[in-house]
């Protein structure tokens, strides 16, 4: 072939090669169609039970429209989405967090402009007080919070009878619970610490109590640099979480024992209890010999039983993708999941509560302290719903292990954490 | 044309004598060899542009801004973010970690490997089917490997137990859940897993030593040793350069294996650079100051690699 030819053929092949690349691109950003009848979402791994029964009930009630869903693990899930966000390729519906302090986080996706107000809708003014806030973005409501969640130690209570045990109601009557545990040969808390997000919950079991319950303005103070956490009773809480580690209230290696691992020794019965979000319950059930008992309580902070509170907040929270190609179609999906059929649904099968409390909704026994709890008014948000930036509370799971690992103190780790939350945005 | 015919023919064609080339003959055919390969060059070349180093170049420009993965506004900072990294206590703890492990993995793995190549380039019967064993968990993906070796770690995991069986209790530990160690669990990990493919590289090396001249040398009488040192080392020596280069490499970029067993914990005891790099962009919304430190580590597996070819050239090692 003479030079010239050769020269040409090569760069249209170089060209197809980066025009076919292009093309690429364009198509994956049409995924979902635009045509109103194929709805996409997207969604965390743990949200598919649910995600599987609300969409069968959404696409009986609707006739002719598809919904296509994806959902993956919680990294690859906000990795995966602010790309496509960015990029214009995202799904018409997301799943977002609550608050802020979260990479997908309502504020944070709402600030940037990808999601949809909502504020119009009839829902939207309806959430009890705890949840109103943390759905909005400068006053304009920005998710949909289909479920509330709750923080606290579920107990396997077969495990607990056999042992001649009762679920501790003050911070005293827990450190005996603990040496009464060790004596039966049983573990108090399992603590799967080396999953980095399990070793926030036991400090957001004990902030209710010690530090949102008596200041219910402390958020704002933060927000105001009126306070810190290591000026705060922050202090106490991690000072009690070396205690109980003291006391011998986990395992022998809670930094060597995984999420996994710890649902599966209370299931077993190894271990009476594991300070867990109410999602639990449900991984525990599975597990658990058949008729065995959960039971989610609170974990005393105090001594008087009656300052006990409890972290419960927004759950399962849904947006609208400002660019989404079914705009209509997606609002239309996200107010079935804020009607009774869609929430209560979503929040049976996730075994959570609904984040508007009805009275057609039957809760799992397991779960009907925490639903006292709420409807009580006597639950806090999870603090991370109201810190600035993601850094604070991966910096949380990071000292805990260290403090765990008796690397640093509680003082030395909060320092690190007032660090974090002035240095984003 | 029979068989035979085409041979002999072949054969005075072979003997016949050369024609002498031309001067215009050898300008043109050395023209023709420098210049062609080029165009078969330039698709793969394009499609490398394309590809992989425009969006790295594109990239590597937020590194220069405050952008946060997210939003549609972005300043430019100027050199902030390296200012930032600088200052960082966990990014230098990063760098450490990190260069401990790429050390380790380079000098281990490669020792290992060396010892296995040796060891099965010998005449044993089976030593087809130990290659095959040993290189074995080289073709495991490291997500599998990580969450195979993360499952024996755990404190009731199968490590343990075997000490306990063997009576060797006081060795049992909390191998990923020890700040102190989970480090060396996870180096140990990476050797595991790749000292099979380190082997490979010294086995080929080996097989092209002149047997006759391992003979002479013992005939002259050299131990094993001697043979080693004097014979075989410099006949591996681009064999070495080549492994050493990949498991430093390696070792810089870690992240699979740490990202899977630990998370870059206890604390931030096993966080590297490439696990601090994932988590400033994606967990902390942090893109840009990501983009930064993945930049400081291309310049570090550069410098390093290039240093390490050139100081092994000088030996023989590229040859």
């Amino acid at each position: 072939m003479h030079k010239k030819s050769l020269l040409a053929l090569s760069v249209a092949v170089a060209a197809a090669l980066g025009l076919t690349a292009c093309s690429g691109g364009s198509s994956n950003a049409g995924a979902g169609g635009g045509d109103g009848k194929t709805l996409t979402l997207a969604a965390t791994t743990n949200e598919k039970p649910a995600l599987d029964a609300v969409v069968a009930k959404f696409k009986e009630q609707n006739p002719g429209v598809d919904v296509k869903y994806t959902t993956s693990a919680l990294d690859q899930y906000q990795t995966t989405t602010r790309t496509q966000l960015s990029s214009g390729t995202a799904p018409d519906v997301v799943f977002v967090w609550p608050g802020d302090g979260n990479p997908m986080a309502t504020r944070v996706v709402g600030k940037a402009g990808f999601l949809e107000d909502l504020s119009s809708q009839s829902w939207a003014n309806s959430f009890p007080a705890g949840i109103k806030p943390v759905t909005q973005y400068n006053g304009k409501t920005y998710s949909a919070s289909v479920t509330f969640s709750g923080i606290g130690a579920v107990y396997n209570m077969t495990a607990m009878t056999q042992a001649g045990l009762t679920p501790p109601t003050t911070w005293s009557g827990l450190l005996q619970f603990c040496s009464a545990a060790k004596v039966k040969g049983k573990t108090a808390f399992e603590l799967g610490a080396q999953t980095n997000w399990v070793t926030q919950l036991i400090p957001y079991a004990l902030t209710p109590t010690l530090v949102y319950g008596p200041n219910p303005n402390f958020p704002q103070d933060m927000t105001d640099k009126k306070a810190t956490f290591s000026d705060s009773k922050w202090t106490d809480a991690l000072n009690k979480y070396v205690e109980m580690q003291k006391a011998g209230c986990f395992q022998a290696n809670p930094l060597g024992t995984d999420y996994n691992a710890s649902l599966a020794a209370v299931a077993k019965g190894d271990a009476l209890s594991v300070v867990q979000v109410n999602s639990a319950v449900a991984a525990i059930s599975t597990q658990a010999p058949k008729g065995t008992e959960l039971n989610m309580l609170p974990v005393p902070a105090s001594d008087n039983a009656a300052d006990t509170r409890m972290a419960g907040a927004a759950g399962s929270t849904y947006g609208v993708n400002a660019h989404a190609k079914n705009k209509d179609l997606a609002i239309k999906f996200v107010n079935f999941l804020e009607g009774p059929d869609g929430m209560n649904l979503y929040a049976q099968t996730n075994k959570a509560l609904p984040a508007v409390p009805n009275d057609s909704f039957k809760v799992d026994p397991a779960l009907s302290t925490l639903q006292q709890y709420q409807k009580g008014g006597k639950t806090d948000a999870f603090m991370d719903q109201n810190w600035p930036n993601a850094r604070v509370q991966q910096t949380l799971f990071q000292v805990v292990q260290d403090l765990l690992a008796g690397k640093t103190d509680a003082n030395g780790a909060l320092k690190q954490m007032d660090t974090a939350y002035t240095s984003g945005s | 044309m029979s068989t035979a015919d085409s041979q002999s023919l072949a054969v005075a064609e072979a003997a016949a004598p050369v024609p002498p080339v031309s001067r215009s003959t050898r300008k043109f055919t050395a023209r023709r060899i420098g210049t062609v390969p080029w165009w078969f060059v330039v698709p793969a070349l394009v499609f490398f542009l394309f590809v992989v180093l425009w969006p790295s170049v594109q990239g590597a420009a937020y590194a220069f801004t405050n952008w946060d993965g997210l939003s549609a506004t972005k300043d430019f900072v100027g050199l902030a973010q390296f200012e930032r990294l600088l200052k960082d206590p966990g990014g230098v703890g990063a760098v450490v970690h990190t260069l401990l492990i790429a050390v380790a993995i380079t000098v281990v793995q490669n020792l290992i490997g060396l010892l296995l190549a040796l060891g099965v380039h010998s005449k044993i019967k089976s030593r087809n089917i130990l290659r095959v064993a040993l290189f074995t968990p080289a073709v495991i993906t490291p997500v599998a490997t990580g969450y195979l070796w993360k499952y024996l770690m755990t404190p009731d995991g199968a490590i343990n137990q075997l000490l306990g069986f063997f009576g060797l209790g006081a060795l049992q530990h909390d191998w990923l859940g020890d700040a102190d160690i989970a480090l060396w669990s996870i180096v140990a990990t990476v050797v595991w897993q790749f000292a099979g493919y380190s082997m490979v590289i010294f086995l080929a090396g080996l097989q092209g030593v002149p047997e006759d001249v391992l003979e002479a040398s013992r005939i002259d009488g050299a131990g094993p040793f001697r043979r080693f040192w004097y014979v075989v080392r410099p006949e591996l020596a681009p064999a070495i350069t080549i492994n050493l280069m990949l498991s430093i490499i390696g070792g810089l970029k870690l992240f699979d294996q740490v990202w899977v067993m630990t998370s870059g914990g206890p604390g931030t005891s096993t966080d590297t650079m490439s696990t601090l790099i994932y988590k400033n962009a994606f967990q902390f919304g942090d893109f840009s100051y990501g983009i930064a430190m993945a930049l400081v580590l291309t310049a570090f597996v550069a410098i390093l690699s290039t240093a390490q070819y050139k100081l092994l050239g000088k030996q023989g090692g590229t040859k």
